[in-house]
């Protein structure tokens, strides 16, 4: 009896202690946190100015609802009497890093614009339209 | 008589066997003094990206235990932020850098969380959960001078 009390009190030991009692032994810590993504702001609606049939487009910065510009803008215009959208000219067309833009060729009639901002694949609110432009 | 000790015996031994490797086998190790979590315990938050940016997150290292304690590394799991909005439009940097970590006191380690150029749209204010994890050792005990 003495004999086996002896051999399991041992293997208590080994088991329970991996090397020896003063060896180190490892262990797992944990945690949680988050990472938070921005949100882009709606901007001011647009001014614009006409001049023959060009029509220059002018916006403020957009920022983050967290702060920092959006990389770019997008350009919208819109029948001022029926709302609808046109196929926006050259050069305002795709995402703009300036503040401003000529559209050329503009169509006779009564206009309106929109700025929504954008970085990469997101897209802000749609600004409200501006003050409407007649070419 | 002596077959009742020698199970009695063999009974306690296997108990004691599992609650003194029990610490290590569940990757936890309690702290005598905060009965209520592990040992170690990692925090970290960062606000602000957006596609293509990187960030800074300060991920802080608390042992509660009353030992000093030895990081090996810390590595994150992200989570999905929603359906449309994957885990994988952020890559968080593991740590290597061993730290060492006094009975109480705190550490903060800075990793690198970058979020994809071509996230979705989707990601526009999305919350990504983070799981923290850390290889911890305990360091050796010293021996006591006159123990020869």
């Amino acid at each position: 009896v003495r004999r086996f009390l002896l051999t399991v009190a041992a293997a208590v030991v080994v088991v329970g202690f991996p090397g020896g009692a003063a060896a180190g032994w490892a262990i797992h810590g944990s945690g949680s946190g988050a990472v938070k993504a921005k949100t882009l702001g709606t901007g001011a609606a647009p001014t614009t100015s006409v001049s023959g049939r060009k029509v220059t487009v002018t916006w403020t910065a957009i920022t983050y609802t967290n702060g920092g510009n959006a990389a770019g803008y997008v350009i919208k215009r819109y029948d001022a009497s029926t709302d609808a959208l046109q196929t926006i000219l050259s050069a305002c067309t795709g995402t703009l890093t300036t503040l401003t833009c000529i559209e050329n060729n503009v169509p006779k009639g009564s206009w309106k614009y929109t700025v929504t901002p954008a970085t990469a694949n997101w897209r802000g609110p749609e600004s409200a339209k501006s003050a409407t432009v007649t070419v | 008589v002596s077959r009742t000790l020698g199970v009695s015996a063999a009974a306690a031994a296997a108990v004691a066997a599992t609650a003194l490797t029990g610490a290590a086998a569940t990757g936890v190790l309690r702290s005598p003094q905060a009965k209520r979590g592990p040992a170690l315990v990692l925090r970290g938050h960062v606000v602000g990206l957006y596609p293509g940016a990187r960030k800074r997150l300060v991920v802080v290292v608390h042992n509660r235990s009353r030992r000093t304690l030895r990081v090996r590394a810390i590595s994150v799991r992200v989570r999905n932020a929603s359906r449309r909005c994957r885990a994988g439009n952020i890559h968080v940097t593991a740590s290597k850098r061993p730290l060492r970590i006094r009975p109480g006191g705190s550490r903060r380690v800075a990793l690198t969380v970058a979020m994809r150029g071509t996230s979705p749209n989707a990601c526009q204010g999305a919350v990504f959960p983070l799981a923290f994890r850390s290889r911890v050792d305990v360091p050796r005990l010293p021996r006591p001078k006159n123990g020869r």
